[in-house]
């Protein structure tokens, strides 16, 4: 299978905080891959190398065979890279519509002039948004609070929005950040039902950051760990549970 | 209509289009001016050298004063704009009054400090409200579209907006260019009202007064910017006659906004049903709290006090001349431009407003009081229920 994101030998580090070591791994085409770690490990911050965020200090990242090192963060959604955000990056006062809608507008696009006289492509166009938003809505149970502001929905429901708007990009590549960080069971298992359905439906590529195990184990081809920056295993979800190194790491993280 | 109803309505539809510009800016895009009177000194001062100099009939004149000041807005932002609005802020602050000085010192285009006078007087009423009109009509269209939908998406979180493939930088230069035009086309505008212009018509009061009116008004409320600019700008013609305290007024309308109100009198609500309705809810709540109720029996006693007390200061006159005053002003018997102090009436309102202010405060603080001992004396009873 052909990689659709890899790294190779890529580094971070802010001033004396070296926080990505070295890290090489791929995601194949078409695969939901999950990157672990304890608290701090680094994983946010490979997102925000591989979304443009930050620069990275050295190394190589590639996505498709290109290389995207140097690419400002609206650059990267031009190639069909997605994200959500491990601390809710939501325009909290808009309503939930507003906020797919604004991200859902980047494939639907009307002039300047059609924009300030409402005539030409603009209602066809506002229409197609609307109506292609509320679909996304209704993927992820939104459908029904669309007109309320998205700070006022609870935390997993924020969660399921960022995910809507996520997906209103049309990107290939979707990087989920603690999708489920403040989710009872109940909340997280219908999550996982969702990631996977999406990941068939859109034909997605997804990495899905996670710090809890169990649920990486359950709907992840295959697992990238990394602790303190660096790569420490990869491979089948099976292998990576019963790795000594993995399990020094969480295990050391409870102590 | 008398000269004196239609010269403010002229003056409000002028405004009101300057402080549109500054709301798409500010309110919209989240970004803070200091400068933007700057816009509307290049706006006034090309339209009347294309009028005076060069014969352009006035109507090119104005168009073209609002895209040389957009032009410049866009120059102006591309190095400014370029990471977070924070620095053009400060820019901005230096920038107005650089455009000031700038044209009081090329005095063999700008006639320098002196002014330019004899520019012929086109802006009649119907023109501006023309003009208001239609860029109202096209900022309220822009906002409700997807160029509405990327500024605020840039201005409530730029990196979220930036990963949603919105060119962050360029949003705001293009919101601060369209926001120079604006501004552009009011300064002609003013110019063509005034028959005069001079620099320190575009200083730094006036950059100030228009943040104001947008602040007062609701940050990304259009409805709301409109109805500040109604507002600050009755309440500057109500205290002309103490004009050089002009500016205190402003400083204390603002502290109250931002004590009372902090997200301004809209919010980032539009005027319609809905915020009606929450606003006359609101009001009703109000009067069932007991400092409110004392505060409005202030405000009652206020205006009998301020008539019966007359201060000198003030020389308050009597209700019914203060009454007899309002056609004459209204019917054109004081033209507009005149110096108002020479009429009583204003004398008359600022007397009423004092005093209103002062026994409201006071009831105000006295229902407040009454609340707390109030509150003190229920806790003791719950005290001794236990
Ligand atoms: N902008 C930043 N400036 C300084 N240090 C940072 C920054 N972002 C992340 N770090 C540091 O990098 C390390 C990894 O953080 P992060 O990638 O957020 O971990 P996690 O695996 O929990 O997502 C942490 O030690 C964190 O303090
Ligand atoms: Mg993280």
């Amino acid at each position: 299978m052909d990689a659709c994101l890899e790294l190779k030998g890529v580094n971070k580090s802010f001033g004396g905080i070296h926080a990505v070591r070295d890290m090489s791994f791929s995601v194949a085409e078409g695969e939901l891959a999950g990157l672990i770690g304890p608290n701090g490990a680094g994983k946010t911050t490979i997102f925000n190398l591989v979304t443009g965020v930050y620069d990275v200090t050295g190394g190589e990242m590639e996505y498709k065979g290109a290389n995207i090192n140097r690419l400002k963060t609206y650059q990267v959604v031009a190639l069909g890279i997605a994200r959500t955000f491990q601390n809710l990056r939501l325009f909290a006062a808009s309503s939930v519509l507003e906020n797919v809608m604004t991200a859902a507008q980047y494939h639907h696009r009307y002039s300047f002039f059609e924009a300030v006289s409402h005539l030409g492509r603009w209602r066809g166009t506002e229409r197609a948004i609307r109506d292609e938003s509320m679909g996304l809505l209704e993927r992820v149970g939104l459908a029904d609070r669309a007109g309320q502001p998205a700070g006022t929905l609870p935390y997993g429901l924020q969660r399921r929005l960022e995910i809507a708007r996520a997906l209103s990009l049309k990107p290939s590549l979707l990087l989920l950040d603690e999708p489920a960080a403040g989710m009872n069971a109940e909340e997280v298992s219908t999550l996982n039902d969702l990631i996977v359905k999406i990941h068939e439906d859109f034909k997605l590529t997804i990495l899905l950051i996670e710090h809890h195990m169990d649920m990486v184990m359950r709907i992840c081809h295959r697992v990238v760990c990394m602790n303190f920056g660096a790569l420490i295993a990869e491979g089948p979800p099976r292998d990576i549970q019963g790795h000594p190194e993995v399990l020094k790491a969480y295990l050391g993280e409870e102590e | 209509m008398g000269d004196y109803t239609i010269g403010i309505v002229t003056l409000l539809a002028i405004n009101c289009i300057a402080a549109m510009g500054v709301s798409l800016f500010t309110g919209f895009t989240g970004i803070f001016t200091l400068g933007h009177a700057g816009y509307m000194a290049i706006g006034a001062y090309t339209s009347t050298i294309l009028i005076i100099k060069l014969g352009v009939p006035w109507m090119p004149a104005i168009i073209a004063g609002g895209l040389a000041a957009m032009f410049f807005a866009y120059l102006i932002g591309l190095p400014t704009l370029k990471l977070v609005g924070d620095y053009y802020t400060i820019a901005s602050l230096g920038l107005g009054e650089a455009i000031r000085l700038v044209i009081e010192n090329w005095e063999s285009v700008t006639r320098g400090a002196r002014g330019y006078p004899g520019i012929p007087h086109y802006t009649t009423a119907p023109v501006a409200v023309g003009f208001m009109a239609v860029l109202a009509v096209g900022m309220f269209f822009l906002i409700n579209s997807n160029y509405g939908r990327a500024f605020k998406a840039c201005r409530d979180d730029y990196v979220a907006a930036s990963l949603l493939g919105f060119n962050t930088s360029r949003h705001r230069v293009f919101s601060l260019a369209i926001s120079g035009f604006y501004c552009g086309v009011s300064g002609s505008l003013l110019a063509g009202f005034m028959s005069f212009i001079q620099p320190v018509m575009f200083d730094m009061a006036k950059s100030t007064e228009l943040v104001s009116i947008v602040v007062f008004g609701g940050l990304g409320s259009m409805s709301g910017c409109l109805m500040g600019t109604l507002i600050l700008t009755l309440v500057t013609e109500m205290f002309r006659p103490i004009s050089q305290y002009r500016m205190l007024i402003y400083g204390l309308v603002l502290v109250l906004v931002m004590v009372l109100r902090p997200e301004g009198l809209m919010g980032a609500n539009e005027l319609g049903w809905d915020s009606l309705k929450r606003a006359l809810s609101r009001a009703k709540a109000l009067t069932r709290d007991t400092a409110a109720r004392f505060g409005l029996a202030g405000v009652l006693i206020g205006i009998p006090v301020s008539y019966c007390f007359q201060p000198s200061s003030v020389r308050a006159i009597s209700l019914a001349e203060y009454l007899s005053c309002i056609p004459s002003l209204m019917s054109g018997a004081v033209k507009f431009g005149a110096p108002l102090h020479k009429s009583v009436a204003p004398n008359a309102a600022l007397a009423v407003v004092i005093a209103c202010a002062i026994c409201a405060s006071f009831a105000w603080a006295l229902g407040g009081i009454i609340k707390l001992v109030k509150k003190i004396d229920d806790s003791r009873a719950a005290g001794r229920g236990m």
